[in-house]
């Protein structure tokens, strides 16, 4: 196992960012509360007088800045980090799952019944994934202005954001073990007399499970994209509270976990007047897709040097599978028939 | 040619079906939904939400949708038409390059590639607005404002991610088709490296573009719905957003109008494909 992805150098530099994120994220919420819950609203110059207020730029308050009732973004975003990741993380992991054994049970039932579902995930690409996302949220939403935070509701937003990107997924694998199905050592495996679930088992799986990694990487980037839309839209995990604004302006939303995206939907007016504010959890969704982006890289490598011919993309590879049973198919059936009609109807 | 379309239009019946059911289910979860299914697809059919008292905050759907469909389709128009074309300039210079140039210009699609569309966004409106500060001249509107519209900025965020998106295509497609033998020979006749991918590559790669244009698609459409509502836009996508839009009718009325024209258009392509290449560039 020389070139399993465990041997590139990407793979492990994400799984420890990730993993040193998270594990800050802990550490600082168990150990280090005056850290992240010390609020410093004016800085004093040496002659005693207030010089600056609230909002700091990054220069004065490194490395972020701070918000506007005085909390050092940089902490803030340190103890979001494990929600948005875990969260994230969880989701994919669970969407494998299903997805897996879906796609599997899905390329084993007869074609019609493919096709048909096909069809019906249609709708899937021109509906964008966060207009679902959006309709399905907004109950919850507003249910939790009137209840606070509660399990309950991160459950259920775990859950539908699992059903809404599934459908993609479980399509994606089971073309995908169609297209093994059709290599030749299966059919010599059938022939062989192996079962389905044999050959799934001992054949399928082994190339399965190498897209799988890279499946739930690249989900991960599709999730983390959408929880920036999501929090651009003000739907965010673990509801909202509403305050009314005590000078009659229209009620604030304010995160109740502190998460990433929700940093971002709920600072949108500050765009001109505090940039870093929206500016920081941006560059820290950026950093994390750049993260995953790279791991999905480096897999990739490592899988493209074990064969010896080079795998094209997946839709080349599609391209030329199909092209070559076709004309196999051709050369037994279709070149003999109007071989054999040209000549009857020559005598007739 | 009639199997096609008898097979499509079998495919859009399921998918009205199933953009009723989407858009019935979330309702569902309300708890307090006044309409049941069989009223539901009464009132879509008839004309809009019009005919229903207990609402009070309703009111004709297409009257109201109708401008911003247009000034949404103005701009997704002509940010499709950026971007096929930036994407064409990049993947040219992409190919002609030596391959030193290759690998930086990899090394760096993999950076941009992460910056969340977003993010560009704010940039772009935040230098806008820096610049007018330095200089005291408005380039762009940044916000739509009143009868103000704004266009040049809401087309340029829009095309620039999906276009690095069609570039990686339009790439994959060209370095595949630069292997056949007719390349060979044209190059052994003595054609230029240029004319050779200008004329014969890009007419070839074109139709496989054309199938892999829906998934660019999506893409835009979701950016639209992000700048329009960054760009304070009252168009076709930001519509959804509204509280008022919550109700089933106002939905699935809205996701028709978004797939119908749409599925048309990708079925006269993909019918337009495959009469001319012989169904090869269609299988996916």
């Amino acid at each position: 196992m020389k070139n399993s992805m465990f041997h590139s150098k990407r793979f492990w530099i994400g799984l420890s960012f990730f993993g040193g994120l998270v594990l800050a994220s802990f550490l600082f919420t168990w150990y280090g509360k005056d850290l992240y819950s010390q609020t410093q609203v004016l800085i004093k110059g040496a002659d005693g007088n207030v010089s600056q207020s609230a909002p700091f730029n990054p220069l004065v308050m490194p490395p972020f800045g701070s918000d506007r009732s005085g909390y050092n973004l940089f902490f803030k975003l340190i103890i979001g980090a494990k929600f948005t990741i875990l969260f994230v993380f969880g989701i994919c992991f669970i969407q494998l799952l299903v997805g897996t054994l879906l796609g599997s049970l899905l390329a084993y039932t007869p074609d019609s019944l493919q096709k048909f579902i096909e069809k019906v995930c249609k709708v899937y690409f021109f509906v964008p994934t966060v207009v679902l996302v959006n309709l399905f949220m907004m109950p919850l939403m507003i249910q939790s202005e009137h209840t606070g935070f509660q399990e309950s509701i991160v459950i259920k937003q775990f859950l539908i954001l699992c059903i809404v990107t599934l459908p993609n997924l479980i399509l994606y694998i089971s073309q995908e073990i169609n297209l093994f199905m059709k290599k030749e050592y299966i059919t010599s495996a059938i022939v062989l007399g192996a079962r389905k679930f044999h050959l799934f088992r001992k054949h399928i799986w082994l190339s399965v499970k190498e897209i799988l990694v890279i499946l739930f990487l690249q989900q991960a980037v599709q999730l983390f994209t959408l929880l920036i839309y999501m929090g651009f839209f003000k739907v965010l995990i673990g509801g909202r509270k509403m305050v009314k604004d005590p000078f009659g302006g229209p009620p604030t939303a304010f995160s109740l976990t502190n998460e990433w995206s929700g940093l971002i939907g709920l600072n949108k007016n500050e765009l001109l007047t505090a940039p870093w504010i929206i500016l920081a959890p941006l560059v820290a969704f950026a950093i994390s897709i750049f993260v995953l982006n790279l791991m999905v890289q480096g897999i990739k490598e490592r899988l493209n040097t074990r064969f010896v011919p080079i795998p094209q993309k997946k839709q080349d590879s599609v391209v030329e599978e199909k092209k070559t049973t076709m004309s196999v198919d051709k050369f037994r059936f279709a070149n003999m028939k109007p071989l054999y009609k040209g000549k009857d109807s020559s005598y007739e | 040619m009639k199997g096609f379309f008898i097979e499509k239009c079998i495919e859009f019946c399921i998918c009205i079906v199933v953009i009723m059911v989407i858009s019935y289910v979330p309702f569902v979860f309300w708890g307090n939904n006044p309409l049941s299914f069989t009223a539901f697809l009464q009132q879509i059919f008839t004309h809009g939400d019009a005919g229903n008292p207990m609402d009070m905050r309703q009111f004709p759907f297409w009257d109201k949708i109708w401008e911003p469909y247009i000034y949404s389709g103005i701009i997704l128009l002509a940010s499709t038409c950026l971007t096929v074309i930036i994407a064409t300039c990049l993947s040219f210079g992409y190919v002609l390059s030596s391959l030193k140039v290759k690998k930086t210009i990899e090394r760096c699609l993999v950076l941009i590639e992460s910056i969340p569309d977003l993010l560009l966004i704010f940039m772009l409106q935040i230098f806008f607005v820096w610049l007018y500060k330095q200089t005291g001249i408005n380039f762009v509107n940044i916000y739509a404002f009143g009868s103000k519209q704004a266009y040049f900025l809401p087309i340029v965020t829009m095309s620039l991610v999906p276009a690095l998106h069609f570039f990686r295509i339009m790439v994959l497609f060209l370095l595949d088709e630069q292997n056949k033998p007719y390349v060979e020979f044209a190059r052994a006749k003595g054609l230029s490296r240029k004319y050779i991918l200008f004329v014969h590559l890009f007419r070839n790669v074109i139709y496989h573009l054309f199938n892999h244009l829906q998934s660019t698609f999506l893409v835009m459409i979701s950016s639209l719905l992000l700048v329009e509502a960054a760009f304070n836009i009252n168009g076709y996508m930001s519509f959804i957003l509204k509280p008022f839009v919550l109700n089933p009718v106002t939905i699935a009325q809205w996701i028709l109008l978004l797939f119908i024209p749409f599925y048309i258009v990708f079925t006269i392509a993909h019918f337009q494909v495959k009469r001319t290449t012989g169904g090869l560039a269609n299988e996916k």
